[in-house]
This record gives structure tokens, sequence and C-alpha cells, in this order.
């Protein structure tokens, strides 16, 4: 367990610098697995948080995995598509859909006790692409989520997670368990290598996001070991 | 405002609404409001103003009153000032802060992510925040965001369940949780970005994922196919 250091020392570095450069520069370096503190009390000591990213177009079910999985109900900020994006997103595919998700959304499982995975969803538009950055620095891998009736919705997150050599799968979401292609035309439509696993999921069954979620895992697991 | 030409009012120009401070004491870290701003709010942001003393509720205060302040109703200046204040109260709770002006509560401070970007990296999102015993002992004489931020914090939260839970933007969490930091009211542990090609840790999660039950009580492996 950590000792509570005294603030002094602490306290006159951090002075010197701006508040957002005090707080981001010491846990760099200070941080052995993440996961030792400068002045917290020792029985709050956090778990380790590693995160996944859940990608994929516009309606896809992106929130719709993550709250599967997840342990506590969604966190999310989602805007009624009427007010913000109404005419601008493409409804015709989804036309039940009334709401999307204009921030992110996230939901987490506790592993056990030191070890808490995070489940980010990406933004379900071009235009929040911003936001990727912020999500995949440090992820452990992504599941890039499908729909075959709207393939190319999801070669922005194909591109994004090849670019920055981040480990993903490509989960082929089964809605109303139909498929309109078998999984060969999906791999040749979406012009991915041998080497990114395809899958069937369900986004709607725990077990179904789970194993997707471990195709990935194994995959991440498979490139560190090299 | 009572000076204001009565035209103005009438036609409610949006400017007027951006203009108008939303709350006096958003630029002060302490919670003594500054003399200047109290004269300049008009009643109805005074009406609210007033309600200083209420304790911080994040589900209610920032959504209401800022969202009343940036969409001024046409009869606003003709309304009572409770009546402007009860306006806000009926937002409805999906208009969030985030339609607002967020970086009012940092005073236009950004996180060393965008701008700064040389400089240092912002948080990542799952940064784990916990509130200190100093953070403790301070927690009645914050103002706001800090003190709902140092109060629910009281347990480990990641930084992006923080900004949902409190309906802030996230990036204003950031940069209060640095303030915070630096008055050590609030330790910061932020995760290594190799911890992600780290085979131990994968294993540990592999480990924990397969050990999580399906939908009828089955953890992987123990499944009929």
């Amino acid at each position: 367990m950590v000792s509570a250091p005294s603030p002094t020392p602490e306290g006159s570095r951090v002075a010197t610098a701006p508040p957002s450069a005090a707080a981001a520069t010491n846990p760099n370096h200070a941080l052995p697995q993440g996961s030792s503190g400068r002045h917290a009390a020792p029985q709050l000591r956090p778990p380790l948080p590693v995160k996944m990213v859940i990608a994929g177009g516009f309606g896809v079910g992106k929130t719709t995995t993550v709250a599967s999985i997840s342990e506590i109900e969604p966190l999310t900020t989602e805007a009624s598509i009427t007010e913000v994006a109404a005419g601008v997103d493409d409804l015709t595919h989804t036309p039940h859909k009334t709401t999307t998700t204009v921030a992110m959304d996230f939901g987490c499982i506790t592993l056990d006790p030191t070890l808490k995975l995070y489940l980010f969803g990406t933004p379900g538009q071009d235009r929040f692409g911003f936001m990727w950055d912020d999500l995949v620095e440090g992820a452990l891998g992504g599941l890039v989520i499908v729909d075959t009736r709207r393939l190319d919705d999801c070669f922005a997150a194909v591109d994004f997670f090849e670019n920055r050599n981040l480990p993903f799968a490509i989960g082929v979401n089964v809605f109303d368990g139909s498929l309109s292609h078998d999984l060969d035309e999906v791999r040749w439509a979406l012009d991915v290598s041998e080497s990114v696993p395809l899958v069937l999921f369900d986004a709607r069954e725990r077990g179904s996001v789970r194993d997707a979620l471990l195709v990935v895992l194994e995959l991440a697991l498979a490139r560190a070991e090299r | 405002m009572a000076s204001a030409p009565p035209a103005e009012g009438a036609q409610g120009s949006p400017h007027q609404g951006l203009i108008r401070p939303l709350r006096p004491y958003v630029m002060a870290d302490d919670s003594t409001p500054a003399p200047a701003a109290a004269e300049r709010v008009d009643p109805a942001v005074r009406g609210a103003g007033a309600r200083d003393d209420v304790p911080f509720d994040p589900g209610h205060r920032p959504v209401a009153e800022p969202g009343a302040a940036v969409r001024p109703e046409p009869d606003r200046t003709a309304a009572a000032p409770a009546a402007g204040f009860d306006d806000g109260e009926a937002q409805p709770a999906g208009r969030s802060s985030l339609a607002l002006r967020p970086f009012l509560l940092t005073a236009g401070r950004v996180a060393g992510g965008s701008a700064g970007s040389s400089a240092v990296p912002p948080l990542p999102l799952e940064t784990q925040l916990v509130t200190t015993a100093e953070g403790l002992a301070a927690l009645s004489g914050l103002t706001f965001e800090r003190q709902a931020i140092v109060a629910a914090c009281r347990v480990p939260l990641s930084l992006a369940e923080l900004a949902a839970r409190l309906h802030l933007h996230l990036n204003v969490v950031r940069v209060i949780a640095g303030d915070l930091h630096s008055a050590h009211q609030l330790a910061v542990y932020i995760p290594q970005a190799s911890t992600a090609q780290d085979v131990s840790v994968l294993r540990r999660v592999i480990d924990g994922l397969r050990a999580v039950p399906d939908s009828r009580g089955l953890p992987r492996g123990n499944r009929p196919a």
C-alpha cells in the first residue's frame, strides 16, 4: 500500500507548474502499473483501469453492445437526433432509432477488485472523429461492429484502427438473426487482411459480446507475446 | 435589466442571452461573488444566485439555470424573476450542460490537449480520481463543481464516469480535476499506455472476462454449444 506522502515536496513542485500540467506530468512516470498514488488515502486505492473501444457506423449497435455486458447502466451523452442531427444522419435503415450518441457512451466491468475494464463506444458520426484519439490512447484493442446492410459505415473505424496499429476484430452484428452476406463476402468487401478476425455476434447477448471481446483480447495477447 | 431599452427586451435579442453572466461565481475560485458581477446580473439570474445556500444538486442546477440563460424567452424581461428560474427548472433532463458554454466553469482554460499538445497529454478517459483526506476536509468550503467532484470521488471514479454523472463537459472536468489535484484535494491515477501491451495484464483481463457469465448465467466454456 502507498503511504500518504507529506504534501510539501509535491506542493512545491505543483505550485510552479500550470494546473493542468501538474495533473498530467507526475503520474506518467510516477505510477508503475498505473496504480500508485500521490496523496491518496491507502484504503482507497483504485483498480487498474484498462479499456477497449467499440467502434462502427451510426446505429450499428455500439450502445447495445456496451449495455449488454456493462455492470453499470451505460453512461452516455445523448441528444435527440431531432434536435441535433435531423437530416444529417441517414435513418433509412434504422427507422426506429430516435437518438444517436453525440459524445460517447461507456460501461465498465470489474474483473477483480484490482482490475476494471472500461468499454468506450465511439461517437456515431464522422464529425465527432476528433474524440477518437482520446478513446484509443492506451486501449487494449477494438471491436468494429458492422451491419452487413451498410458495410461502408465501418470503413472509417477499420482505417483508423489499422493506422494506429491497434489490435481489432470485426464483429458482424446479427440483427434479428438475419445475415445478408456470408462472412467471406464480408471480408472481401471490407478488404481486411486474414489476420483480422471476423466474428458473428449478437449485440443483445452478454455471452456473445463477451466472446467477441475475447477474440480481440486473444489477438492483443498474441501480439504482445511476439 | 432595468435600464435596458424596452425595444431590445421585446425583441429578445440573442446576444442579450449570450453575454449575460450565467453565474456570478464561475470566474471566482472562492465563494465570494465579485461585487461588479453581482451588479450586472438581472433579476432572473439574481433569483438563481439567491439559492447559493442550497446544497449542490448535480442533477438540477447546472442543467436548469444556464439553459434558461442561453435560450432567452422573448417575453423574458416582462416575466417575474421567479418565472424565469422556473422556466429553467422545467427543462427536460436531456438538455445537458454540453449545450452551453462549458468552459465558463474553468474561466476559459482548457486541458493540455489540443492547444498545448506538445506540453502535456490530456488525462486519459479511464484515469482514476480519488478524493484525498485534504479534499474531504475542504469539502464544505468548495464551490459547486469542485464540491461535486470531490464528493463524488470518495469512491474511485474514472474521469469519463465523473463527467457523465455530473453532466459536465469532459474537458472541463479535466481542468478542474487538475486544479483539485494541485490543491492536494484529489489524487489522480493516470494509467500508463504501455499497460496495453503488458502480457500479464492481458492475461488477467482475459481470465476475468471469461468468468463473466452470459445471459443464462454460464461462464465461457460451459455453454451447451
